[in-house]
């Protein structure tokens, strides 16, 4: 199995499909045409999840694919390019869901000689699938059933004397969790429910290893740039993800009144202190580790006592599992962190499932007596449950949406998510721009595909108080990353870039030898996000599906600096009509055939 | 005019303290008073233009600014923030 000879540099111009169900693959090329229309990670895997999914297939079935995919930037010598996207229908939504990790699996995973590797079926019993440019194997974990992700990793780097990287699932993807990740080497996959769509495969791990490597179209020129970015990612623009980590938000956030508290009753949190890194810094010890191949070392780990392993901590996990539940005891949200990890569960959609759960409880709709904010045990209780769906955990796993479908009593009114996908730590009625994001977003809440919350945070907008005029910042961001989620690199060079698409655009050139340019890049992006759209309604979307939840537009926000932020119905409404058009969609947010092919 | 500029984030980290009182008529002025007043932030957040680049200035909580001719009243209280959310 060799190169396309006609594949662009950084490509190796072929996907592999796996049929788990009897072991055969089929090597299938890609255009050219379509590389340079999708470039790779998020935006091509939209366009072969629409290629390779027929019919509207529930997100658990075998014939939902589950597709690895990886980037013509992968393996270069760029800062923070070591990175691959998951793509598949979400168990959550049922509607696309694509999310990102960053380890040397990416690296590993493309010298198999493919840019993508798309899994369909469901494997006999508990399973590893080995792909490398010899071939495809498929081998019994079932002795695996049940481990921890960094036990289920240990056993098989031992088994296989680290020839391949493997990315796992936990208890909780094996369990069918909605919102179980796909995790390797301490990062994961962590939105959306991938894991349990690799469990339903009957998959626990996915090991790659290879020898085949991608040509640079003008290597030295890629080299050239790479020590630039680095240079740069060293500076100013990335000081408070080195210094501080994500988690920096906290108090930023407690402080603006933007920092959801309480299953989103309240945007400030009166113990914030007790969680923040700054405080966390000075009372335990405390680790940096960087991502593969990346110059910036964010992430920020924390020591739990008692000789366990320390805890990478992020701002999400903190917001999710600390105040959204009203939890101040900073051993229990790292130890609900740690739980997370090792069981496999997005940290944003467990503190948000577990939060609604509380504040159902706390109004007397479901008999849990222990369900209350603040109860630092309780939460510890309920990720172990859930992560192994015992007693209430099974409902819980659900997520927030379907767990009020089930206990009614209008709770779906504060079931805090957008298509089913909890919302992130951003406030929404104090960051209108981030709270269009959310209504419009492709695979729900999210602040990633979605970087609404930069405009906000800017003095181009009044974050309060959105109008019309204000809704171009929303695509521009979400078009931003829609650029740096396929080619694939870290937001947090955001800030480094002068000219973001005209940079980025010279490294996608020196790297594949196109005559890229930022108009093209533009135009990518919108054609990534209408491919996602496009999927989206091939799988039953209808307009009513962007909003947001009722508590955000019937209740002014309570408490903080945010104190009386309001967004009704009726302005929302028109921001979506808005944004539909700015797309050049119809009003209602369906694509017309003349768009962006 | 007295009013009160608190500090968050890195901009804090650097200044190795969380608030200061300044008198200041407008948020330009501030921003000048700031500078003269804790000299680990010029340079930093602050140069003789006024605000750097990814920080932001919020007069009482509202709207984010990176300064101006705004008056300023006695007790009025400036947030002083990098401007980087993401996380």
């Amino acid at each position: 199995m060799e190169r396309m000879d006609s594949a662009p540099g950084g490509y190796h111009g072929r996907y592999l499909k796996v049929d788990v169900s009897t072991g055969r693959s089929e090597s299938i090329t890609i255009p050219a045409a379509i590389l340079r229309h999708y470039i790779g990670g998020v935006g091509l895997g939209a366009w072969l999840l629409r290629r390779e999914t027929a019919g509207q297939p529930d997100a658990l079935a075998p014939d939902a694919p589950l597709i690895f995919i990886f980037s013509p930037l992968v393996g270069s010598p760029l800062t923070t390019s070591a990175k691959f996207a998951v793509v598949a229908k979400s168990p959550l939504t049922e509607r696309i869901n694509d999310a990102l990790a960053s380890s040397h699996f990416a690296i590993a995973g493309k010298k198999t000689g493919y840019d993508a590797l798309v899994i369909v079926g469901r494997a006999a019993e508990l399973s590893g699938l080995l792909i490398s440019p010899d071939g495809v194997e498929l081998v019994s974990l079932a002795d695996l059933r049940g481990t921890m992700i960094p036990d289920a990793e240990r056993r098989l780097r031992a088994a296989y004397r680290d020839e391949y990287r493997f990315a796992v699932i936990g208890p909780a993807g094996e369990q069918l969790v909605r919102y179980a990740t796909i995790s390797h080497d301490g990062r994961h996959a962590g939105r959306g429910g991938l894991g349990a769509v690799m469990g339903a495969k009957n998959l626990k791990a996915l090991g790659v290893r290879g020898d085949r490597l991608t040509p640079l179209a003008h290597p030295a020129e890629v080299v050239r740039l790479s020590k630039e970015l680095s240079r740069k990612s060293f500076g100013a623009a990335t000081e408070k993800y080195r210094e501080l980590g994500t988690a920096a938000n906290l108090l930023v956030f407690n402080r603006l009144g933007t920092l959801p508290t309480r299953n989103f009753q309240m945007g400030e949190f009166a113990e914030a202190a007790q969680l923040a890194p700054e405080t966390l810094a000075v009372q335990r010890d405390k680790a940096r580790k960087s991502c593969a191949a990346c110059t910036i070392g964010c992430e920020h780990l924390y020591s739990l006592g008692d000789g366990q392993a320390p805890v990478r901590v992020e701002y999400e996990n903190l917001f999710a599992l600390g105040p959204l539940c009203g939890v101040s005891d900073s051993d229990a949200v790292l130890q609900a962190c740690r739980l997370c990890d090792e069981y496999g569960l997005d940290t944003i959609s467990a503190g948000g499932t577990i939060a609604f759960a509380m504040e159902c409880a706390e109004r007397g709709f479901i008999d849990l007596p222990d369900y209350r904010f603040g109860r630092a045990d309780t939460l510890v209780a309920a990720i172990e449950r859930i992560g192994r769906r015992e007693r209430e955990g099974d409902w819980l796993a659900e997520g927030s949406r379907r767990l009020a479908d089930r206990i009614g009593h209008g709770s779906a009114a504060f079931a805090a998510h957008v298509k089913g996908l909890e919302l992130p730590g951003y406030e929404p009625r104090a960051l209108q721009t981030m709270a269009l994001g959310f209504a419009v977003g492709t695979r729900g809440a999210d602040h990633n595909r979605s970087g609404a919350y930069q405009a906000d945070f800017s003095d181009d907008v009044d974050r309060r108080d959105l109008t019309v005029d204000d809704v171009h910042h929303a695509i521009r961001t979400e078009n931003e990353a829609a650029i740096i989620d396929s080619l694939i690199l870290c937001k947090f060079l955001r800030g480094v870039f002068a000219d973001k698409f005209g940079e980025m655009a010279q490294m996608l050139g020196y790297v594949t030898g196109w005559d890229v340019d930022a108009g093209e890049l533009q135009r990518t992006a919108e054609r990534i996000v209408t491919e996602k759209k496009r999927y989206n309604i091939s799988q039953g979307w209808t307009p009513s599906e962007d909003t947001l939840p009722e508590r955000f537009l019937s209740t002014s926000l309570a408490g903080g600096n945010s104190a009386g932020a309001s967004l009704d119905r009726n302005r929302l409404r028109e921001l979506i009509r808005a944004y539909n058009l700015g797309r050049g969609w119809d009003a209602d947010g369906y694509v017309m055939d003349k768009v962006a092919d | 005019m007295t009013v009160t500029v608190e500090l968050l984030g890195m901009v804090r980290r650097r200044a190795g303290r969380s608030r200061f009182e300044v008198d200041a008529v407008t948020l330009d002025a501030l921003l000048g008073a700031l500078a003269r007043e804790c000299p680990e932030l010029d340079g930093y957040c602050l140069d003789s233009a006024g605000l750097k680049p990814g920080f932001l200035l919020s007069l009482n909580g509202e709207r984010f600014t990176r300064g101006g001719t705004a008056l300023l009243s006695d007790g009025d209280q400036i947030l002083l923030l990098s401007a980087d959310a993401g996380g």
